[in-house]
């Protein structure tokens, strides 16, 4: 059952930049909420900048902590936007219209958030630039350039200039529709970024093929992307990391987790925006149906994993697996991964009842990504907590406050931009359901009318 | 009959214009005219089937369990089936699941080989005495008691019973209409096999709520089944090959195999089998489309095993790199990565060859003549390992077998099993309509002609 009303096209432009011009009571609590973890983020990032790495849990051999977590997490909530956009997209799926914007803002706000991390990592910020350039390939002091940690920054920095492209190209001819009916500071920036705009046949052409093309060309970057950063780990013979599978395995869990998002904050749009014309049920139900899948090819994947790292038989293999499953904390870590990521929300989506309520969805969404940032720290944290011949000793990690502050923050610093966004821009592409709207029809077979697609063939 | 028309420069598909009496008389016609050269094909097959278990028995049988590399092309021609016959019915669920239109001629094309399962799973439960016991060797079973051999052929009876499940239960609409319009030697059959079916209200609720989920459920076995298979037939039978990444390669490079099957067949129906009207270019395109995308993962998932272990440069892996893709089987491997990846990437790439009848269809043959070449590379880099090699926890390849040269018999077993398979899918013809009447129907009821600014377009209701 489809749950489309006929709307006006003024009607659609009116209630889709409402957002921009009134700020509703939930709106501001939303600002001044997240505002307020934000600042105890930036404290936190302070407090490590000035006393140094030390205020972290991180020392040897557990160099890598919370940070890096919570670098790998949003990476993964960064897929939601081209797979929502570019694979929707291309296969000219209906219900992809209201999702795709606040997919690709998602995708780039998370992006610049997953950036962030490596980088107060280092504890002093301000040597990258000293380190990184010029690139010391002569003496082999800095890391190879044949070495996935250089890799990386280059496949994330293409994925978020080519993110930014394909969100901007998809916002023009809205920001044309703002340009017309503003006035002040927000005139002149919808006029800038408009680029002359007028509408014509030309131009929608243009743009439809930008749009088709950067959807084709993003996607090897989207798979290349969290491929590389799963190669951080998989390219080193620290046991449990050194695995044939972590490209697809962390391509998989990052779509698992960033179509989860994506219904999260579909709810919140629904919630905060009032946007029931536009976010609808059958929309719910179709996200619900591929996170169906997307789930059940994450859980493929996560005892692919488990099971061909017992498979070898390798004590050192065996021994972290034993800890990974069976020792406190992480055996809670697997109980929430499994329960949480896959044996809760995947059950429930079977029904179409549950998948068509909000609540539900939103809900089981949140819990994915409770499972899924579980997940990352399961598989990064114990095969650092032991000694290895090469290792001069081995320790627990235990993460300080400032490192939870931190991955805390992260949330809030995304939630925050994502307001600021909806603020100045409108967060459902007004264009894209008008279009939906031209091409949505009603049928009559038999007794009943159905709701229909126009096909071009 | 209405005139074809034309939006965004390419051609309305007939099928869109037809009456849903068209599509039952199309479907009637193929029932009721099973001509010589249909004859002829079934007896050649069933004739080259009957040659290979023949050399079955003859050769490896008369050389004994214990002897595994005798089995080579056994295992080649089970695999091979695996890989693209039992495949083939998993594109048709992911089509119905999709509810895309464009499926509907597609599902029988695809959904028909189910029908040959029975081969695959005999040649399994012939193989499985030239396994040792996992006791002492590493597998993924891990010495469970009495694997693999029961377990393993508890997953291929699951997945054999699901496969006809569905081919049987996805047909019900077309049984009863050769039931009621079919001659008296098809009648027979097909009144046992139709179930009473008279298509009431009830009826087709049921038809629809139970059809996609047993499509699902034999997904769901065929992906765990060819995971064990792939570590069964290959990992575990290689010393050193730890890789968790290839049941996945594996898997994926079925569907892969599995969509060109699908190709080549509805090529092969629409060229001889009068289906010109149902096969058009819309589903050529869209096969197209799937088959570039999956040639693309062949890549992937190749590169993410081949990256780690080049990468990592620990001996026992520099081993098997050296075993499967650097020496021993290096041009197998370099047909197989030409054949499976760059030909069709090369290929399909171009919009137009992908909107063209032939250019998937030849890419789709050359995938499967590479998918074949690729399983033959596995399989005969497999069985070439000794029992002595594989007990204990050792697990290390010391030194590289030679390439297994494949002889006369096992040329003659290879194409034995693969024309059983085709023997079965002419002889499962017979009962069934092309097209699928009650599907191409069921698309008819939902569509409607429309005018849409200066276009003429057809739009077509979505249910739900």
């Amino acid at each position: 059952m489809q749950e489309r009303h006929r709307l006006g096209e003024e009607e659609i432009t009116r209630e889709l930049f409402r957002p921009l011009v009134t700020t509703t009571p939930m709106m501001w609590v939303g600002f001044i909420g997240l505002g307020a973890v934000l600042a105890i983020f930036v404290f936190a990032i302070s407090w490590m900048f000035y006393w140094g790495l030390g205020v972290t849990g991180l020392h040897r051999p557990n160099m890598w902590g919370f940070m890096i977590v919570n670098f790998v997490f949003w990476i993964g909530i960064s897929h939601a936007g081209v797979m929502i956009s570019a694979i929707l997209r291309l296969t000219q799926a209906e219900w992809r219209r209201p999702v795709t914007r606040a997919a690709e803002v998602m995708t780039i706000f998370s992006l610049m958030t997953a950036m962030l991390h490596p980088v107060i990592h280092t504890g002093r910020p301000w040597r990258t630039l000293y380190w990184v350039f010029p690139y010391d390939f002569w003496r082999n002091l800095w890391p190879d350039i044949r070495g996935p940690l250089v890799w990386d920054p280059s496949a994330i920095l293409t994925y978020l200039t080519g993110s930014t492209l394909f969100l901007y190209t998809t916002m023009i001819p809205d920001m044309a529709l703002a340009r017309d009916r503003s006035t002040g500071w927000r005139r002149t920036l919808y006029t800038i970024l408009a680029l002359g705009w007028r509408g014509n046949e030309r131009q929608w052409k243009m743009q439809t093929i930008a749009g088709f093309l950067l959807s084709g060309l993003i996607l090897p970057v989207f798979v290349s992307v969290h491929s590389i950063v799963s190669w951080d780990f998989a390219v080193s013979l620290v046991p449990t990391w050194h695995a044939t599978v972590f490209a697809p395995y962390f391509v998989i869990g990052a779509i698992h987790s960033g179509v989860s998002a994506v219904v999260t904050l579909m709810a919140l749009m629904r919630w905060l925006f009032r946007f029931e014309n536009y976010i609808r049920l059958e929309h719910f139900d179709a996200i619900g149906r591929l996170l169906i899948a997307v789930g059940t090819g994450w859980l493929w994947f996560f005892l692919l994993d488990i099971f061909f790292a017992i498979y070898p038989q390798e004590a050192r293999e065996l021994e972290i697996m034993q800890f990974r499953l069976f020792e406190w904390p992480f055996n809670v870590f697997t109980a929430l991964i499994f329960i949480f990521g896959y044996f809760i929300p995947v059950p429930i989506w079977v029904f179409q009842r549950f998948r068509r309520n909000v609540k539900i969805m939103f809900w089981t969404s949140i819990l994915v990504n409770v499972g899924m940032w579980a997940e990352r720290y399961w598989l990064i944290k114990p095969g650092l907590m032991r000694k290895y011949e090469w290792t001069f000793d081995w320790a627990w990690y235990r993460p300080s406050i400032v490192e939870m502050s931190i991955v805390l923050g992260s949330f809030a610093l995304v939630g925050f931009l994502l307001l600021v966004f909806s603020k100045i821009f409108p967060p459902i592409s007004v264009w894209e359901e008008k279009e939906g709207q031209h091409f949505a029809q009603q049928l009559q077979v038999g007794k009943r009318v159905v709701n229909a697609i126009v096909r071009e063939f | 009959m209405a005139t074809h028309g034309h939006a965004h420069g390419h051609e309305l598909q007939r099928t869109w214009e037809l009456a849903p009496a068209d599509v039952l008389n199309a479907g009637l016609r193929w029932v009721r005219s099973i001509g010589t050269g249909r004859r002829t094909l079934v007896l050649v097959c069933a004739g080259l089937f009957a040659l290979g278990v023949l050399a079955i028995l003859a050769f490896p049988l008369r050389q004994g369990f214990a002897e595994r590399q005798a089995w080579t092309y056994v295992a080649v021609a089970f695999l091979y089936l695996m890989s693209t016959a039992a495949a083939a019915p998993a594109l048709s669920t992911a089509l119905r699941v999709a509810r895309s239109h464009w499926r509907r001629p597609v599902n029988r094309a695809s959904e028909i080989w189910a029908v040959t399962l029975i081969i695959p799973f005999l040649l399994y439960l012939i193989l499985l005495p030239t396994f040792p016991g996992t006791e002492d060797r590493l597998s993924i079973w891990f010495g469970w008691p009495l694997s693999p051999w029961l377990w393993g052929a508890i997953l291929l009876l699951a997945l054999t019973g699901a496969g006809y499940l569905f081919a049987w239960f996805s047909s019900l609409p077309d049984l009863a209409i050769v039931r009621d319009h079919g001659s008296p030697a098809q009648r027979r059959l097909a009144a046992w096999l139709s179930r009473g079916w008279i298509g009431s209200h009830r009826q087709w609720r049921f038809y629809e709520k139970v059809v996609n989920n047993i499509g699902v459920l034999y997904v769901l076995i065929y992906v765990p089944v060819m995971t064990v298979l792939a570590s069964d037939f290959i990992i575990a039978l290689i010393p050193g090959y730890f890789t968790a990444v290839f049941p996945a390669y594996f898997t994926i490079t079925s569907f892969q195999a599995g969509i060109a099957l699908t190709i080549v067949t509805m090529a092969v129906l629409r060229r001889w089998g009068g289906q010109a009207e149902y096969l058009g270019r819309e589903q050529f395109w869209a096969l197209g489309k799937m088959l570039l995308a999956f040639s693309l993962l062949w890549f992937y998932f190749w590169w993410s095993e081949f990256i780690i272990f080049w990468y990592g440069r620990m001996p026992h892996e520099i081993q098997v790199l050296k075993l499967l893709m650097a020496e021993t089987y290096r041009w197998p491997f370099i047909l197989s990565f030409a054949m499976n990846f760059a030909l069709p990437l090369l290929i399909l790439m171009w919009n137009p060859i992908r909107r063209s009848i032939t250019g998937p269809t030849v890419v789709a043959v050359i995938v499967l003549v590479g998918n074949l070449i690729d399983r033959i590379r596995l399989t005969s880099a497999a069985f070439s390992q000794p029992d002595a090699a594989l007990l204990g926890h050792a697990h290390k390849l010391k030194e590289l077998p030679a390439a297994y040269v494949p002889g006369i018999a096992d040329m003659v077993i290879l194409v034995g099993m693969v024309a059983g398979a085709l023997t079965l899918v002419l002889w499962a013809a017979r009962y069934l309509t092309f097209p699928s009447v009650a599907e191409v129907v069921g698309g008819l009821w939902l569509r409607a002609h429309k005018p849409f600014k200066h276009a003429r377009v057809i739009v077509i209701g979505k249910t739900e």
